[in-house]
């Protein structure tokens, strides 16, 4: 019948903190007991195994540059260096021993041919080889003002202008019956569902050769998940600011506010784009470079139709076009510039998957758009000219991806 | 205006932090402390190929020279050391180049147009 | 006022900011120059170094009894022992080794010595110790496996003449050779060979990352490229010399060598008093070994390596540096 006598006040802050910390501290000291007094026969002995991963490969004149890190559980020691199976002469910062997570450099002197194939192989002082093949050895752009135009300029060309020559089709798509704009609207989401499942596929080859250290997928997830509901807010904030009439949460978004959401989305996705292509170049995959060059300009032209449909219906100036083209097809060329410059694999699996996340979430808001009063997007999705839609987009998406496949 | 003055104040300090930055790079025009000579005779260094050792921040002078017998061209690099290949020797000539050691590390010095003439630079000591 | 105090706050967290970055700099630069001494080589190159090297000369005659009938009786005493050596620079390799290293001593004798061996076992598995040439069953080291701790002694006579070899014979022999278990025998014949300058070469490879299926580096004497950077071999112009060359490489069907700027004269296992090829390139299968003559005419630094270049490029390079 009393009351308990701590509900009748709130915990002290000190009685707070403590219980926040306590486990952690407990956690602590076990750890700390553990490692110190050496409980030995809890260790169940066992090597642990190395594992020494080259992350980037830099050729320059006459010299290559390997930078490596130390992904296993214990510290490492380099012992040689076999170029091609020929010990090799090189030159290593900073220092032999490397220890867990930590890095090195090592610099060959090599007169390495371009587009010639390279395998490079660190012989550990335990005698373990570890070994990264270079297909094509091919200079690495180096920072410099020409390179930053070449790739500010490739990214224009297969990001920019695609999109905008998208965008051209507004006039087209205005003239177009509603039926043919739901259809319209349909391939333009199987456009897109293919796109988000296309990056995915790229980044499967990134964790090919990535370490487990690094725990590939949960960076991919880390973006999908991330782009995913941080555009999905954005999108909120758009629709909040563009119904001011103040409708709700359950106001339709207006067409401008949704096509700035998929710009957006297409922009994010484009700055992976970019990065595959600038990479390409750095990662001596350079004779994928033309198809690869040809089969974006067709998939982001593409895209800039996925821009325009929530347009269809009003107004859009164009400095409004130009806006959204800018959002959609600019990051490409901030991709390329990160992919030729500064290339890492865990980085880029991250871009890659807020590329994806984008899309989806892109998809999304336009399937949700079309579904005319609360009708399920699937069952909306599903009707027969929205399917044939979707197939169409899908197929067309197949069809130009033939020409980047590599 | 309390406001104008401490962005003011903030300011001074990161212009003084950067000037300091700047002005610590003397480092670059401290006369160097020891030299090397690197001979170059019968496609080898000082005969022997000798492994060198340095401490980390020394400023050290290398004098580069050809005495080869016979008309054969020589070079000197240091991958990963910022020395590179430059322009060939000819018998007789020399250069000289001058380095700061890095904090640490192994290096390999070897001639640019003679794979395996070479040898090793280790950065010893504290 | 705040403002004053918060501005020469300011100026103070600057001006310390700049002494901090910049003191330094003049520290250094007033510190007395000092050259240190070159690095001493880690303790397992240097004994992978030395062992390399001294194989080349180093031979085993054991505890000599001269016998009635001419003849000797010598006993040698070899232990098998598990050891971490170096193999190239900065790699490690655990090697079972006869006495501690790569390859094991080299026994030699002359024909018709009676040869008795003390082997004792103090590896962590069984090991034995088989020899090339003609002996009793019993002495062959096959069925007779030595386990850890046992010492067996094989007594034979030492026929016939020649270069040959001995190497554990514990299943899988690939495993137990290819880990270092091996070593030269040489008989001398009865009638001495003529005068020469005498070195031992033993090649082979080693399987540093234990796959079983190749080797990643390839040595003579154990230490890779150790004639041609640490020690290029001294030799006098003009001065006979006599390489026994042993092939103990496991992995790979067959090693050869090569000289430079010379041709030697080939005696197969050293069986011959006659040699029986004049040639600068001599392969051999596993197993196999020859006794090469030669001299160089004129002085320089030449090489001698194999003449599969991928394995003259994993370590298996050497130079002869000729003197006048």
């Amino acid at each position: 019948m009393t009351p308990h006598p701590d509900r009748e006040k709130p915990p002290s802050a000190a009685r707070v903190w403590l219980a926040g910390v306590g486990p952690l501290l407990l956690v602590g000291a076990m750890t700390w007991w553990f490692l110190s007094s050496g409980v030995g026969w809890l260790r169940l002995g066992g090597v642990a195994i190395e594992k020494l991963a080259i992350e980037r490969v830099v050729f320059r004149p006459q010299e290559v540059v390997l930078k490596v890190r130390n992904e296993g559980p214990g510290p490492l020691s380099v012992g040689q260096l076999l170029v091609n199976d020929a010990i090799w002469d090189f030159s290593i910062t900073p220092g032999r021993e490397i220890g867990r997570m930590k890095g090195a450099t090592l610099s060959i002197p090599y007169d390495w041919l371009p587009g010639e194939p390279y395998v490079f192989t660190i012989v550990s002082a335990t005698g373990i080889k570890h070994s990264r093949t270079v297909a094509l050895a091919t200079m690495t752009p180096s920072a410099s003002p020409r390179s930053f135009l070449i790739f500010g300029a490739l990214g224009a060309y297969v990001g920019v202008i695609p999109v905008f020559l998208g965008l051209l089709w507004l006039p087209f798509l205005r003239a177009m019956p509603r039926t043919w704009m739901d259809f319209w609207l349909s391939l333009t989401i199987g456009l897109l569902l293919f796109l988000g499942v296309d990056t995915l596929k790229e980044s499967v080859e990134i964790l090919g050769r990535v370490a487990a250290y690094w725990n590939g997928v949960m960076l991919v997830t880390l973006g999908v998940v991330g782009a995913f509901f941080s555009l999905n807010g954005v999108g909120r904030v758009l629709t909040a600011r563009s119904s001011a009439a103040g409708a709700g949460a359950s106001a339709r978004p207006s067409g401008m506010a949704l096509a700035t959401l998929i710009a957006i989305g297409i922009g994010l996705h484009n700055l992976g784009e970019g990065l595959a292509i600038g990479a390409a170049y750095t990662l001596g995959e350079v004779a994928l470079g033309s198809f690869l060059i040809v089969g974006f300009t067709l998939h982001n032209t593409t895209e800039g139709l996925a821009i325009l449909s929530p347009l269809v219906g009003g107004k859009a100036s164009l400095r409004d076009l130009g806006i959204l083209g800018l959002l959609g097809g600019g990051p490409t060329i901030l991709g390329a510039w990160a992919g030729a410059f500064t290339y890492s694999d865990p980085l880029s699996l991250v871009f890659l998957g807020i590329g994806a996340g984008a899309i989806f979430q892109v998809v999304r808001v336009l399937a949700r758009g079309k579904a005319e009063g609360g009708e399920p997007v699937i069952e909306s999705l599903s009707r027969p000219h929205n399917a044939a839609g979707l197939l169409a987009g899908f197929v067309i998406m197949y069809a130009t991806s033939l020409l980047v496949a590599g | 205006m309390k406001r104008v003055t401490l962005t003011l104040v903030l300011v001074l300090a990161l212009v003084g932090a950067a000037l300091a930055f700047v002005g610590r790079d003397k480092e670059k025009n401290l006369p160097p402390t020891r030299t090397v000579i690197m001979s170059m005779k019968d496609y080898t260094f000082n005969d022997q190929n000798p492994t060198l050792a340095f401490k980390p921040g020394e400023r050290v002078r290398f004098i580069i020279t050809n005495d080869e017998r016979t008309p054969v061209k020589h070079n000197f690099r240091i991958v990963g050391m910022d020395v590179p290949c430059e322009r060939e020797l000819s018998p007789g000539e020399s250069r000289e180049v001058i380095v700061t050691i890095p904090p640490s590390g192994e290096f390999a010095y070897t001639c640019c147009t003679h794979p395996g003439m070479g040898g090793k630079l280790v950065v010893a000591g504290r | 006022m705040p403002s004053r105090r918060l501005l020469g706050a300011g100026l103070l967290a600057a001006a310390a900011l700049a002494a901090l970055l910049i003191g330094p700099a003049h520290l250094t630069a007033q510190r007395p120059p000092s050259a240190p001494p070159a690095p001493e080589i880690g303790p397992l190159a240097r004994a992978a170094r030395d062992h390399a090297v001294r194989t080349l000369t180093e031979f085993d005659y054991g505890k000599a009894t001269p016998l009635r009938d001419g003849t000797s009786l010598r006993e040698y005493w070899i232990e098998a022992k598990h050891v971490e050596v170096e193999v190239a620079p900065g790699v490690r390799f655990p090697a079972w080794t006869f006495n501690g290293a790569v390859p094991g001593p080299t026994i030699r004798c002359t024909e018709g010595d009676s040869i008795r061996i003390h082997f004792t076992n103090h590896g962590t598995m069984p090991h034995s110790m088989h020899f090339h040439g003609i002996h009793r069953a019993g002495m062959d080291g096959v069925f007779e496996q030595v386990v850890p701790g046992q010492t067996f002694i094989y007594e034979f006579r030492a026929e016939p003449f020649g270069l040959h070899l001995y190497h554990c014979h514990t299943m899988p022999v690939k495993m137990h050779i290819s880990r270092g278990l091996f070593g030269v025998f040489l008989v001398d014949p009865k009638r001495p060979r003529p005068k020469a300058r005498e070195m031992v070469m033993v090649m082979n490879g080693f399987d540093t990352d234990l796959n079983g299926e190749d080797n990643e580096f390839y040595t003579v004497n154990g230490y890779a490229n150790v004639f041609f950077r640490d020690y290029p071999i001294p030799v006098k112009a003009g001065e006979l010399q006599r390489v026994y060359l042993v092939n103990m490489t496991e992995l790979d069907l067959v090693n050869s060598m090569h000289t430079h700027a010379t041709f030697f004269h080939v005696y197969p296992t050293g069986t011959s008093l006659t040699p029986s090829l004049y040639t600068d390139t001599i392969t051999l299968g596993q197993g196999e070994r020859a006794i090469l003559e030669f001299s160089y005419p004129y002085p320089g630094r030449y090489l001698f390596h194999a003449h599969q270049n991928e394995f003259a490029e994993l370590g298996w390079l050497g130079q002869f540096d000729v003197k006048p």
